[in-house]
């Protein structure tokens, strides 16, 4: 070999190397600014496209929980314009042990595969290869996507010719995984992060926002101090309270600025106490008087206000306005006394529902000697009576309840049928009234009455039972004259349609002829469309249907009821009916048919003495 | 015979007779294991073998996909897709007229074909090829 | 590959349609009852489809084609058994066979060709004895 020769040759060999490395280092460059599936794509598929891919794919990889492959989906693709390949599209996905070179593949090497003839390469298996071949593909390349022995993904790329790799571009599909490995890892932890963040995102979002509207909602005073006592926040009732416009502006205000200064130094001791102690103080009721200086019964709770280490570093506390309540509890013991006489007199039973106990109390022993129990049978806690509601209805009396607990303007009225002590059943009419809420609005006590409505019901039911029973054979009698079948005579079945004709009705028509010809041995079917209020075009083309439907089953059809109006529409429509008989009414239409099959039936009788 | 089964979807390379009898017969026994009442497999197979048979006549070879079809409100059915790179079909419009043919045909077999399917969408080029793709829905 | 089942019935000619048949055994079949009819001279020939359960275009074309070659050598095709569910999809397909007859079944099939024979051309000889001819293909 000549010097110069060896310099040429290793001239070339340079130019190689440099010329994969510019090749490389473009795809490098166009991958770090790829953000999106099509853009790493992109930069990942121009060499191959170069070199004369009709397609080329990139697919993520779903492993199973062995970290074995088990999903291939296409995230991206591009097709030389013009091609149209439907067994490869955007979005599908491929379950890798139905195409076992793949499985194989994927499970025992990260290499690049090269399959330089699809028709008959002996690596690939008969799906993976059937494929191929009807997408058109020749000649493929597959390139692994991986990181740390993790699959990601796969490049593909398909030539519709067969294709030879050249040196050149072996080198660089061999280099393309380690390449882009990275990028597919940052896009697809991305798109997991993407996915996670903007779930989080939307949780706490939610539940700030759901805590700030309880804050606000509450009818209680929310604040929290720190351990000298001055204010860290509170919420928009003390903000008001406090006759400040916002409740950021109380941030480093003490209970010395405002109205209730009178009660600083009490208020300083109760908080201390608790940030000393470390125990809540709560419900302390106390009597005092508020900004515009009227007076007003508080129940206030105090609790340590604890950091991430549990260090105490200040007090929360909640109060509320229960003046209302103080005066409603002495007016509520007149008119419960009222009631109870009231309702003595009515002959109806009454209840009394404490929350706080979870016990029921009938105040007349009525409601237990209603169901045949002896007084003071009957356990009187609420499980007890709960268990004696039917359970058909026991969600719907809960319902009811949850109605009238979260709005006191909805009324609990109810019926429902209660166990009686013999195990039958007996309708009651419930009614009731929340007398009594606690601070935050839930019932303490619940007033109401009941009242026995056996016979009532009992009569409603029968009575609903009958007209359903009614309903339901005018249904079955409605459905089968809808297409009702008709024998009238040996081999003549006659239809009367009653109705409006849609696709589904004369689907049912059809199969409804085609079954009474079978049936019957109909040779003719007289359809009769006297009761067919519109006759237009659509019903025309179904009832044309049903006739050919009826001939290709051995049987003529004759229409009848064509009133002037339908002869009208049918000609001015321009629809060809002449394929059948047409005739004014039912009458001309069974003569008609009698006179066919009469003129058979003496034929066949000759024939074969029927 | 050329038929890929890949979970819920059949492929069928055309290029012969005996494709459209295989294709319709195994497109029709999806349609039943989907749970497809027997008239509508039916309709689902007459319509697999007119479209399989178009390929044969007018471009000799192509494919013909059957498969499991999940609608974007979550309703089931099945998807034919029937595609070739034939010569395309110059005047759509007339093509899916009853009667029009030229093959000698009844000329029924894409106008009709749409009557028998719930969505029907055909998409043709002059020299490149048809692509059509039709759906039943399970009632 | 596929067997027809050809009957000779009185002067009728009985085929059974196979269940499914491939596009050029269809061709065949075609064949093979104009041979029928030329052999027996059958005046109708009775095509039962109640074993076909998918009836798409190119089979309407076979049956209208067939009944205008038969009508050349001066039989009649009648077409018989044909599924409700086949007649429904033809239908809704749009293939109605205008010009072919059709009847419920053998019987009909065989009264029809009673009046034809009375009323046209000579009734033949072997009245109800049945000859089986069965072609492999």
């Amino acid at each position: 070999m000549t010097v110069a020769s060896d310099i040429e040759d290793r001239l070339a060999r340079v130019e190689a190397d440099l010329d994969r490395v510019s090749v490389l280092l473009n795809i490098s460059l166009a991958l770090n600014s790829a953000r999106t599936d099509d853009e790493i794509l992109s930069a990942l598929s121009q060499y191959g496209i170069k070199h004369g891919a009709a397609s080329a794919a990139l697919l993520y990889i779903d492993s199973n929980p062995n970290d074995e492959p088990e999903w291939a989906q296409i995230v991206a693709i591009w097709q030389r314009p013009g091609r149209v390949s439907p067994s490869i599209s955007l979005g599908m996905r491929f379950y890798l042990p139905d195409f076992s070179f793949y499985r194989n593949w994927l499970t025992n090497s990260k290499n690049a595969q090269l399959v330089s003839n699809v028709a008959n390469d002996p690596q690939l298996d008969e799906n993976t290869r059937q494929l191929y071949l009807m997408a058109g593909v020749k000649t493929t390349a597959a390139i692994p996507l991986t990181r740390n022995e993790q699959w990601l993904g796969l490049l593909t790329f398909s030539w519709d010719e067969l294709h030879t790799f050249s040196n050149q571009e072996v080198a660089i599909y061999n280099s393309l995984p380690a390449l882009a490995g990275p990028s597919v890892e940052n896009r697809r932890l991305l798109l997991n992060m993407e996915h996670i963040i903007s779930e989080k995102t939307a949780e706490l979002t939610e539940s700030r926002q759901m805590l700030e509207t309880i804050l606000d909602t509450i009818p209680l005073g929310v604040f929290w101090k720190d351990r000298d006592g001055h204010f860290l926040g509170c919420n928009q009732l003390v903000a008001r309270d406090a006759g400040l416009q916002s409740p950021t502006e109380i941030i480093g205000k003490t209970d010395e600025d405002f109205a209730w200064r009178d009660y600083a130094a009490q208020y300083r001791a109760d908080d201390l106490s608790v940030i000393e102690s470390g125990q809540p103080r709560l419900n302390i009721e106390e009597l005092l008087a508020s900004a515009d200086g009227s007076r007003v019964w508080l129940r206030t709770s105090k609790i340590p206000l604890r950091d991430a280490s549990g260090a105490i570093i200040g007090v929360l506390g909640m109060y509320e306005d229960i003046t209302a309540q103080k005066e409603a509890k002495s007016r509520l013991f007149d008119s419960q006394q009222r009631l109870e006489l009231a309702v003595r007199s009515a002959n109806i039973g009454l209840w009394d529902w404490d929350f706080r106990t979870d016990r029921v109390e009938f105040h007349n022993q009525d409601l237990p000697r209603m169901l045949g129990y002896e007084p003071g049978e009957l356990t009187n806690t609420r499980e007890a009576f709960t268990e004696l509601i039917h359970p058909d209805d026991l969600q719907m009396m809960l319902a009811a309840l949850q109605a009238h607990i979260a709005d006191p303007s909805v009324p609990y009225n109810t019926e429902g049928r209660i166990r009686m002590k013999d195990g039958s059943w007996k309708w009651v009419l419930g009614s009731g009234v929340i007398v009594e809420r606690d601070a935050d609005g839930q019932p303490l006590r619940m007033i109401g009455t009941y009242q026995d409505i056996d016979q009532q019901k009992r009569f409603a039911e029968e009575r609903e039972r009958l007209q359903q029973e009614i309903i339901e054979a005018q249904r079955q009698a409605l459905a089968e004259l809808s297409t009702p079948i008709i024998p009238i005579m040996d081999r003549i079945i006659v239809l009367p349609l009653v109705g409006g004709i849609d696709t589904q009705r004369a689907r049912d028509i059809m199969r409804a002829v085609l079954e009474g010809i079978t049936r019957y041995r109909a040779k003719i079917v007289i359809l009769d469309i006297t009761g067919v209020p519109v006759v237009d075009s659509g019903v025309a083309d179904h009832l044309n249907r049903t006739i050919q439907a009826a001939r290709l089953k051995g049987a003529q059809t004759i229409v009848t009821g064509i009133t002037d109006a339908v002869a009208e529409t049918i000609v001015d429509l321009g629809i060809d009916w002449h394929t059948f008989e047409t005739l004014r009414d039912l009458q001309s239409g069974l003569v008609m048919a009698l006179d066919r099959v009469g003129y058979r039936l003496q034929q066949v009788g000759n024939g074969n003495g029927k | 015979m050329a038929t890929l089964k890949v979970s819920d979807q059949l492929h069928f390379q055309i290029q012969h007779v005996s494709d459209v009898s295989t294709s319709r017969r195994q497109g029709m026994q999806l349609a039943l294991d989907m749970g497809f009442p027997h008239a509508d497999a039916t309709k689902i197979a007459v319509v697999i073998s007119e479209l399989a048979r178009n390929i044969l006549i007018y471009a000799q070879v192509g494919t013909v996909i059957v498969m499991a079809h999940r609608g974007l409100d979550g309703k089931r059915g099945i998807k034919i897709i029937a595609d070739d790179n034939g010569p395309g079909i110059p005047n759509l419009d007339k093509a899916m007229t009853d009667g029009y043919t030229t093959s000698g045909g009844l000329g029924l077999g894409l106008s009709g074909s749409k009557r028998l399917m719930d969505e029907f969408y055909i998409h043709s080029e002059v020299g490149r090829g048809t692509n059509v793709t039709a759906i039943k829905w399970l009632r | 590959m596929y067997f027809t089942n050809i009957q000779k019935l009185e002067n009728l000619l009985l085929v059974a349609v196979p269940q499914d048949l491939m596009d050029d055994e269809v061709i065949q079949l075609r064949r093979e009852v104009l041979q029928a009819i030329r052999q027996y001279g059958s005046q109708v020939v009775l095509l039962d489809f109640s074993r076909v359960d998918i009836c798409d275009s190119f089979f309407g074309r076979f049956i209208y084609s067939t009944s205008k070659m038969v009508e050349l050598m001066g039989a009649k095709v009648i077409i018989a058994g044909l599924q409700d569910i086949v007649i429904e999809t033809m239908v809704e397909l749009g293939m109605t066979l205008p010009d072919v007859d059709a009847v419920l079944d053998l019987d009909d099939a065989l009264a029809l060709t009673r009046s034809l024979s009375q009323n046209g051309g000579a009734p033949t000889e072997d009245s109800a004895e049945i000859e089986t001819l069965t072609l492999e293909g």
